[in-house]
């Protein structure tokens, strides 16, 4: 499990980074960290600045990032973290090429309040009673397309397959199997992976770890899964619904909680339905996020649970020990900011003790709208708009997220949808150019 | 608001009090004149009322600066809200929280005004009323009125926000002394909207949880089976034995308190003490014990059994049949199968199915003798 290391460890765990970069003979180091979109930035600092590094003396100029912008926030320190050290695999002998994740901190050293990942560590931190030792697991689907020479890239499959399906012939799977690969390499541990519902559609399941190693291993893949697939002419995609009639892509999160915890477990689906409006707006924060969540290729619309249901929002099997699985996020977000609102909404359950109501049987898409009301179940917003309403009337998940980051993602995620709604898209062109 | 808006807003709050209005009518006409989600606790931030908005919080507590005066203020961390002490006489009585968009500073006097009116109402509360509070739910249950409206109006009349249906909740400790965990019980049971009634007799604590929707329903069952570990994680050292009842219409309470009555008795014997029994979960049992007619069965048997035929007619399925056959050949899996000409293994499932549905397991006895009871029953009266 995850903890923040102490000096001694940290101390150890630079010392064994300066080695194997010796070792390796490592020439440049990226030093990776996220802004408050969960977009991946870096700043590549040859090997022989790494001490430096280590010692927390890189800074950047945090105005000219998302989610940073506020004039004293300018030459922002980069704090890596030791544990996350890896060589890309990609790295030829003669230009061996490393990277580390990073926290963002304040010039005085001091922990930034707008780093999504320092954001997770702190609501680890705080979950830690209610939801000690607590484990994800996530199940990551992305697409795989034809690289083609167009200016917002393709959505031409490379293959045909559907669940589960082995070709020999297709480059997905071959494009797949070499991010598994990678990911290893990487030291990403990857439970398993197979071919999804739709043709190019794939997936990339982790093994349960501590929340700040998923939001970690979720970043990898991202930039990891772009890297191999441009390397053999395709494009990986993580955008949710990339194509209107076929499946989209989520990101299911699931938590395997301890066996002293197994009687909050009703209280912990009660705060993950109790804030599923609020959840929504960080954990599936694009516009196009919201075509996915339609009663369609499983895709959760309502905040309801089950035991086996695919199409709930919190899915709980019957196995030991016990697992909840979340599965209306996607992995176009911020992992970091995700997986704080979530753990936020379990604690709140708990603390709070929030019931969910009896689980459903069968589908939820066949819900009728008196028995909705009468189960007490809601609908999962239909907007990014009305995702961030609810944000808005949420006190636990802007809690988990912090004033700062609260706001510099609201500002940033009403100009996107501002902007959004301002576009005319196909779609009106299709419906309305010749009939009016 | 003008002064002259604001004037015709105090008198409609006097008006509300005058009619029996309690807090929850206050803070609901607060929050329809102003378009504002209002927040109602007293001073032990338990939940008097809410009315207005969505996504309010369910208690400010959290949210009120260390120095949280009397006077209107903001909450913390920018939130969205204001809120104001609701004090009588030098005494603060609770809180009264406005959320919402817009410029909250503007209710600052409607705020204040409808907080000096619930102030005057739990004042009135903290005196007389609680006894006529109490006559009201007595007269409930001794079925005094003779419809809902009788019900409504004399509700109103006693300050009391009444719920369209109820479950009732009987709880005792081997001390007999259930005012030593009122409060934290009726935390525990905080059903849907409308005011939860009480009543202390004969060393037994009596519950009206509001439960307007079934999930309300659903959530104080679980709440009465968690109440037990949940006190002791409160440090409470009391054992907790008890009965639900069902979901009934607030006209038919007597009925879900006869149930619970029925379910503490029949958990008592079965399990012991230290137990709360659920009237809906106790299966063939209430029916044993009450020794019930003819329509008592039929109703048992219809009760058991409808989820699978709503299933099944929703499905086409044949569940149903599937468990009748799966009893009459001795749950021989094989023979079932044979005699419905499908695999062993859609019978297997369908099996699973049957018990998601009906919320039992096969292979249990006490579920067992439930679900043969209902399809003899149903037999023998279909």
């Amino acid at each position: 499990m995850h903890s923040p290391p102490s000096d001694s460890k940290r101390a150890a765990g630079k010392r064994e980074v300066l080695r194997l970069a010796k070792e390796r003979n490592v020439k440049f180091v990226r030093l990776s960290f996220v802004d408050v979109l969960g977009v991946a930035k870096n700043v590549s600092i040859p090997a022989t600045e790494l001490e430096a590094a280590l010692e927390g003396k890189v800074t950047f100029d945090g105005g000219s990032i998302d989610g940073f912008v506020r004039g004293e926030e300018l030459d922002m320190v980069l704090r890596p973290d030791p544990s996350t050290f890896a060589l890309y695999p990609w790295s030829t002998p003669e230009m061996p090429e490393a990277r580390l994740l990073c926290d963002i901190a304040m010039p005085d050293g001091s922990p930034f309040e707008g780093c999504p990942r320092t954001t997770l560590k702190r609501a680890i931190e705080e979950a830690k009673g209610p939801l000690a030792g607590i484990a994800v697991a996530l199940e990551v689907e992305f697409y795989l397309f034809e690289a083609l020479d167009s200016e917002y890239g393709s959505t031409k499959t490379a293959d045909v397959g559907s669940y589960f399906d082995f070709s020999a012939n297709d480059r997905g799977e071959d494009a797949r199997s070499a991010i598994v690969a990678a990911l290893q390499a990487m030291g990403v541990a990857v439970a398993s992976s197979h071919h999804e519902h739709s043709p190019g559609q794939h997936e990339i399941d982790f093994p349960h770890s501590d929340p700040l190693a998923a939001a970690d291993a979720l970043l990898t893949l991202r930039s990891i899964a772009k890297h191999v697939a441009a390397a053999r002419g395709l494009e990986a995609t993580f955008m949710p619904k990339p194509l209107e009639d076929r499946a989209g892509s989520g990101l299911h999160v699931n938590f395997r909680v301890s066996s002293e915890q197994q009687p909050e477990l009703l209280y912990m689906i009660g705060g993950l339905l109790a804030h599923a409006g609020a959840l929504t707006a960080v954990c599936n924060s694009t516009v196009n996020s919201y075509k996915r969540l339609v009663n369609a290729w499983d895709a959760p619309i309502y905040t309801v649970w089950s035991e086996r249901s695919a199409n709930a929002l919190v899915r709980v099997p019957r196995q030991d020990p016990p697992q909840l699985e979340m599965r209306s996020p996607d992995a176009a977000g911020n992992p970091y900011l995700s997986l704080a609102v979530l753990l936020g909404a379990l604690a709140d359950g708990v603390d709070q003790h929030r019931l969910p109501g009896d689980p459903l049987t069968g589908s939820t898409y066949e819900l009728a709208e008196r028995e909705r009301h009468e189960r007490g179940i809601g609908t999962l917003p239909k907007s990014l708009r009305q995702a961030i309403t609810e944000l808005d009337n949420d006190p636990v998940i802007r809690a988990a997220l912090g004033d700062h980051i609260y706001h510099a993602f609201r500002d940033a995620k009403l100009d996107e949808y501002e902007r959004y709604r301002r576009a005319v898209h196909p779609w009106e062109h299709r419906a309305y150019l010749r009939l009016y | 608001m003008t002064a002259d808006e604001l004037v015709a807003f105090a008198e409609d709050l006097a008006r509300i009090a005058a009619g029996g209005g309690g807090a929850k009518a206050l803070a609901g006409h607060l929050a329809k004149r102003a378009n504002l989600g209002v927040l109602v606790e007293d001073a032990q931030w338990r939940h008097l009322a809410a009315a207005g908005g969505s996504g309010m919080p369910s208690s400010v507590q959290p949210l009120l600066e260390h120095n949280a005066t009397a006077q209107f203020q903001k909450l913390r961390n920018g939130h969205a809200g204001r809120t104001i002490a609701i004090v009588s006489g030098g005494t603060t009585l609770g809180r009264l929280s406005i959320f919402g968009g817009g410029d909250l500073d503007a209710f600052e006097h409607p705020a204040r005004l409808t907080a000096s009116a619930i102030a005057v109402e739990l004042a009135r509360e903290a005196g007389a009323q609680p006894g006529r509070r109490r006559t009201f739910w007595e007269q409930l249950v001794a079925q005094a009125y003779h419809d809902a409206v009788a019900v409504r109006d004399d509700a109103a009349s006693r300050g009391i926000a009444v719920a369209t249906h109820y479950v009732a909740v009987i709880l005792e400790t081997e001390t007999g002394e259930p005012g030593a965990f009122r409060a934290a019980a009726l935390d525990a049971f905080r059903g849907g909207e409308g005011d939860a009634g009480v009543l202390e007799r004969s060393g037994s604590l009596v519950i009206f949880v509001p439960a307007s929707r079934e999930v309300d329903a659903s959530n104080t069952r679980t709440a009465a089976t968690m109440l037990q570990r949940n006190l002791q994680k409160k440090e409470f050292d009391v054992r907790i034995s008890g009965g639900v009842g069902t979901r009934t219409a607030v006209l038919d309470l007597h009925r879900s308190l006869a149930q619970a009555e029925a379910a503490f008795a029949i958990a008592r014997r079965l399990y012991g003490p230290g137990r709360v029994g659920v009237y809906e979960e106790l299966g063939a049992y209430p029916l044993l014990l009450s020794g019930g007619g003819a329509d008592a069965m039929r109703e048992f048997a219809g009760r058991i059994l409808a989820p699978l035929r709503s299933y099944d007619e929703k499905h086409a399925t044949e569940l149903e049949r599937t468990l009748r056959l799966y009893f009459s050949v001795g749950e021989n899996v094989k023979t079932a199968a044979a005699e419905l000409n499908v695999h062993r293994h859609t019978v297997f499932y369908r099996l699973r199915q049957i018990g998601e549905i009906c919320g039992c397991k096969l292979d249990d006895p006490h579920d067992q003798l439930t679900l043969r009871m209902a399809i003899a029953i149903d037999a023998l009266t279909a």
